[in-house]
């Protein structure tokens, strides 16, 4: 389990690994609201700002809204900012989460997927985090407790090359309130990682400048280009870094991630900790001589458009696992996954199986299931409902 | 892979039973997984946790446990309240906290049967209040002397590091459940 | 990034990566937006402490000095601008100050009246500079009592020679033979007559005006003259027998002169004034067992209230709803016969007036009654001109002028009995038109500064934290010791956490909530001390808004 020899080895939530990975990162700003199931991420953290283990200044604030300015006022002066949140506080934060990719901010936010309301529901689904897509975050959805930790500290070290914010997703309770072996690196090989930020615009007192000031029609389009030029770079700087890390962690990260899909006729498509359970029904799968394969959707923001076409060329069929909807549409997932085969020589029928919303549990059976109408079927279905009582 | 799972009222210190049973797994080389039934907790309502103890590849799944080879029950009442056998394996263990023997209770044959009062060992090391003991760490003691999956010390320092409030008293009444469980006749020794 | 050239017309590659302005924003003088104006006006205003004074000394900003800057001469220089004689007022005044303080409304008022002993003491010894350059022109000051020293203080200051006439042989007027020992020692009164000394004023001692020198000589002789005598005459009771009863004033005057035995062991004070309350403490210092007979209850006793308190906690026995009507002597001891009274319908002062009850007077034996119940002033030297119809000296409040050119008053001697706080006040505010007088100049009449109300501090910034305890003889202790003061006063340390309370109402202490809190950067930080810059400034008001002691006003502003 354990990589590196001076590590030590916690068995610690998904919420404290977040915390454990934010104070590796040394984050020097922590502007947060509490949230169920978000909260223990920063009650950890401003227990460690309180200890002096963690020198940041913690800003407690009204309101999520309030949060996210927070966190880019202290990016653009120049600090590495840290927050968390969750389903309905992400909602409140949307106006600022535009802000903040356009004012070019490198934060790093974890958010806990919790599904919206109403009715109410503290359970886990996607629906909040991929609600947020077209805000110019870039999200990395996190399968396990350790995904969770490297991701805030690869999240930083992307996102001040960049200059865009990212926010590190993993699920209600199934990551955040579950308690797992983690690997807590020593800070030394996390500094020689990521060294502190220097931002090249931070602001200045000798001449001061306006940051996300208006933009007539003569420039605003320029910005907005460049800002999807920076989204289209993250992805080879993601790739480079997750490689690196992986030399210096002894766990390589890429934009997706396959799992017995070398000859694999049928493919099961999943983001965060569905994939776990996932595996293991792949694996029994496997066992009964079924040609299945998993992909993990790692990033999602950027889209890996490229990655997604060559692990899915020459597939028969794709299943795809949504814990979410686009209302009106189809999982999200699957359109986005669709959007990138369209056009494409070779490309698979698509399936889009929609299940677990508001934390309904998903069984290793309800996979193999998914599996065996994935497999009676022979025309593509853009909405297949698993597990809802009808 | 062992599947466990812990049927308790809120305010007995359930959740946190799974959480230090998985780290004493843990520190015998084992691979765990321990998790809350999330769900809007409050004191007295019944509140289950779960816990996967296995090797270092294995691979979890990460749903609900609905076939437990073990269960925790930290209250009795719970055993007329909720259906806390269901599911569970044939030959599993049930740990309950209750000063009655073992035979008294009415558990089917096909089941193992350990009791011990875990309230009044509770109560004794003055773990929460007389009225609402916390008999977590207690009822520990007791799984780890009926099940014999792992070794009292590993659950011990497992407490000692793990448990915030009074972890020696904690530690001490984990000791004297070990020692005072009732198992069932044929495998007392 | 390019540097320069016309954006509109730069390449998207050739734009800065984050969205910043192209121009420095200093470029863009968001000021015209302002329709309001924010004005720092440090230590330009009152706090209610000072427009509360009579003296209306700057509080908050000699308090400022002390706290803020540590510099108790600084703070003492301010304490003067208004209060010439600090370390009595620090001692006897009833301090009005503290019943207007901001800080009672949070908390406890501040001590105001001890930190001012405190202050007061400190530059006793230290002040009395003589001026830098003489005018030339004398003035003469008629009594040397607070009013007196006032004016001669600040009349030797501007550079007149000022002359002291005082009918005793030693100044300080009531400071001396009126307020006993235990409340305000000879010793301060003599330090504080040495200070006007070594600025050079003169004094003559037992020279009666009215008698040794007239006003009219007076008036010929010097550029000016200041009536600043006190309320010297003691009402009598009119009633049979009143030739046996004994003046609280000249009791005290008596005692004041070194007469330390009291006129017998069982004494009656009849009265319920602050003289009548010194009157009865010094009798029971001395060693008498005094007696207070008053004719109405304690609500309608007119002395202050800290002084009843004190009486009541020395043990004293007061009599209410009692008044004598008849004494007699007999065997060398007086027969005081007294009626009960009751409490009837409310009179002119709004007190509820005492009515007789018919049946019920009771006879009483003394060794000796005093009676305080009420001074007068002798105007009977004054020429007819300054008199009204009752014999009383009119005098202008402002300024302290009277119906004759030249002749200025302020104190007692126009209101009657009041406080030396008031006779300073007055004598302060009468010694610049007499200055103005003497000079040939117009004094131009100044606005009264704006008071910082309660609603202008910001409570946020604030903790509470109770009084500091002023130490004082325990009350066993201190009704056997005439000689000793009853408080003992601060010392640095006590002062300066007392100080410490202060919300400096209208004075800036550099707190930089506005320096913070501005949303355009438009306060800058200049000398320790926040600057407002207009260009900028887009008169939000929040500056005005947060700061936490009302020094930042939000004005019109004003187009043409």
């Amino acid at each position: 389990m354990k990589v590196l020899e001076k590590s030590e080895m916690k068995v610690i939530t998904g919420n404290h690994a977040v915390s454990y990975g934010a104070k590796l990162a040394r984050v020097e700003v922590i502007a947060a609201y509490p949230i169920t199931p978000q909260t223990t991420i920063v009650e950890l953290l401003s227990e460690m700002v309180a200890e002096g283990d963690l020198k940041a200044r913690f800003i407690t604030v009204e309101s999520e809204h309030s949060a996210m300015a927070g966190c880019i006022s202290a990016s653009i002066a120049g600090a590495r900012a840290f927050t968390a949140t969750s389903s309905q506080g992400l909602a409140l934060m949307h106006e600022m989460l535009h802000w903040a990719a356009g004012v070019r901010a490198p934060i790093v936010m974890a958010n806990v997927n919790r599904a919206l309301a109403a009715p109410w529901s503290i359970w886990t689904d996607q629906n909040d985090s991929l609600s947020q897509r077209d805000t110019g975050w870039m999200q990395l959805y996190a399968e396990s407790n350790q995904e969770a930790l490297d991701f805030v500290i690869l999240g930083y070290k992307v996102a001040e090359q960049v200059l865009l914010p990212m926010m590190i997703v993993l699920d209600a309770f199934i990551l955040s309130h579950t308690s797992e072996p983690v690997e807590i690196y020593p800070q030394e090989v996390v500094d020689a990682f990521l060294p502190p930020y220097q931002n090249p615009y931070a602001l200045n007192f000798d001449n001061p400048q306006v940051i996300g000031g208006l933009a007539d029609p003569q420039v605003y389009f320029e910005f907005r280009y460049k800002l999807q030029k920076a989204h289209e770079r993250a992805i080879q700087v993601f790739k480079e870094e997750g490689q690196r890390f992986g030399e210096l962690f002894g766990r390589t990260y890429d934009t997706l991630e396959p799992f017995m899909l070398e000859d694999a006729e049928e493919v099961l498509v999943t983001a965060g900790s569905t994939t776990s359970t996932a595996r293991y029904a792949v694996q029994k799968l496997r066992e009964k001589g079924h040609k299945v394969g998993l992909l993990k959707l790692r990033m999602f923001r950027p889209f890996p458009f490229e990655d997604i076409r060559q692990a899915l060329r020459g597939r028969k069929k794709v299943g795809i696992i949504d814990r979410n909807l686009s209302y009106g549409h189809h999982g999200i997932f699957y359109q986005e996954i669709k959007s990138a085969l369209y056009g494409q020589s070779g490309a698979p029928l698509l399936f889009g199986y929609v299940t677990g919303l508001g934390g309904r549990d998903i069984r290793a059976e309800d996979i193999e299931a998914i599996y065996e109408d994935l497999r009676s079927r022979t025309e593509p279905q853009e909405i297949i409902w698993k597990g809802v009582r009808l | 892979m062992i599947e466990i799972r812990f049927h308790g009222r809120g305010g007995q210190g359930t959740v946190v039973a799974s959480k230090i049973l998985a780290d004493a797994f843990f520190r015998e080389g084992k691979y765990v997984q321990a998790f809350p039934q999330f769900g809007v907790e409050r004191r007295g309502a019944p509140v289950t946790a779960f816990l996967r103890v296995g090797s270092q590849d294995t691979l979890f799944v990460r749903s609900f446990i609905h076939h437990p080879d073990h269960i925790v029950v930290l209250d009795p009442t719970l055993l007329q309240a909720v259906n806390v056998l269901e599911g569970l394996k044939e030959g599993g263990w049930v740990i309950v906290n209750t000063p009655d023997h073992p035979d008294t209770l009415e558990i089917p044959d096909s089941y193992r049967v350990a009791t011990v009062d875990a309230n009044q060992i509770a109560i004794k090391h003055k773990l929460g209040k007389p009225t609402a003991p916390i008999v977590n760490t207690a009822i520990l003691g007791a799984f780890v002397r009926a099940t014999g999956l792992l070794s009292l010390d590993a659950l011990l320092e497992a407490i000692r590091e793990g448990v915030p409030m009074d972890p020696e008293n904690n530690a001490k009444a984990a000791q004297e459940a070990y020692e005072s469980v009732i198992l069932p006749q044929e495998v007392t020794p | 990034m390019k540097k320069n050239g016309n954006p509109y017309e730069w390449t998207a590659d050739e734009f800065p990566e984050v969205t910043v302005s192209f121009r420095d924003t200093r470029g863009v003088k968001t000021g015209s937006w302002r329709n309001l104006r924010p004005v720092i006006h440090d230590q330009e205003k009152y706090g209610p402490c000072s427009k509360a004074c009579p003296t209306n000394t700057l509080i908050p900003q000699y308090f400022y000095q002390f706290l803020e800057r540590g510099d108790l001469d600084a703070a003492g220089q301010v304490l003067l601008k208004h209060n010439p004689i600090p370390s009595i007022t620090g001692r006897v005044c009833p301090h009005p100050c503290e019943r207007a303080c901001n800080r009672k409304r949070f908390d406890e008022a501040i001590s105001i009246r001890e930190i001012e002993r405190f202050v007061g003491d400190y530059i006793l010894d230290k002040k009395g500079q003589p001026p830098a350059k003489e005018t030339g022109k004398t003035i003469a000051v008629v009594g040397s009592g607070p009013a007196g020293m006032t004016a001669a203080y600040y009349l030797r200051q501007k550079g007149h020679r000022v002359v002291v006439f005082e009918k005793d042989p030693k100044g300080g007027g009531v400071l001396r033979y009126g307020i006993p020992e235990y409340r305000l020692p000879s010793e301060i009164v003599d330090r504080e007559l040495q200070a006007l000394e070594r600025m050079g004023v003169e004094f003559r001692y037992q020279t009666k005006v009215g008698k040794d020198i007239s006003i009219e000589e007076l008036l010929q002789t010097y550029d000016a003259v200041f009536l600043g005598y006190g309320a010297h005459l003691e009402r009598r009771m009119g009633i049979p027998g009143d030739e046996y009863l004994m003046s609280g004033v000249e009791f005290l005057r008596h005692v004041n002169e070194g007469n330390r035995t009291p006129p017998g062991k069982k004494v009656a004070v009849v009265g319920g004034g602050n003289v009548a309350m010194d009157v009865i403490r010094t009798l029971l210092r001395l060693g008498a067992e005094p007696v207070l007979l008053y004719r109405r209850t304690r609500k309608e006793m007119p002395a202050l209230e800290e002084e009843i308190e004190r009486a009541i906690e020395d043990g004293i026995e007061f009599q209410y709803l009692t008044q004598p009507i008849k004494a007699e002597k007999k065997n060398g001891k007086i027969v005081l016969t007294c009626v009960k009274m009751q409490l009837g319908e409310p009179d002119r002062s709004g007190r509820r007036r005492p009515v007789p009850i018919e049946g019920s007077e009771f006879e009483e034996e003394y060794d000796a009654v005093i009676t305080a119940i009420g001074e007068y002033v002798d105007t009977s030297f004054l020429p007819k001109e300054v008199l009204d119809d009752h014999g009383w000296l009119v005098a202008d409040k402002k300024t302290g002028k009277t119906a004759i050119p030249g002749l200025f008053a302020g104190g007692d001697v126009v209101s009657g009995p009041a406080t030396v706080v008031e006779a300073i006040g007055w004598a302060r505010r009468a010694s610049e038109h007499i200055h103005a007088y003497v000079m040939g100049e117009e004094l131009q009449p100044q606005p009264l500064p704006k008071t910082v109300s309660f609603l202008l501090i910001q409570m946020e910034y604030f903790q509470k934290k109770p009084r500091v305890a002023v130490p004082e003889l325990p009350v066993e202790e201190r009704i056997r010791a005439y000689d000793r003061e009853e408080i003992l006063g601060f010392n640095k340390e006590l002062a300066l956490q007392e100080v410490q309370r202060c919300f400096l109402c209208g004075t800036c202490n550099s707190c930089g909530n506005c320096y913070v809190f501005c949303p355009d950067a438009a306060v800058e930080w200049v000398d320790n001390k926040p600057q407002i810059n207009y260009d900028y400034c887009k008169g939000c008001g929040i500056c005005s808004a947060e700061c936490p002691r009302g020094v930042i006003d939000m004005e019109q502003e004003r187009l043409f």
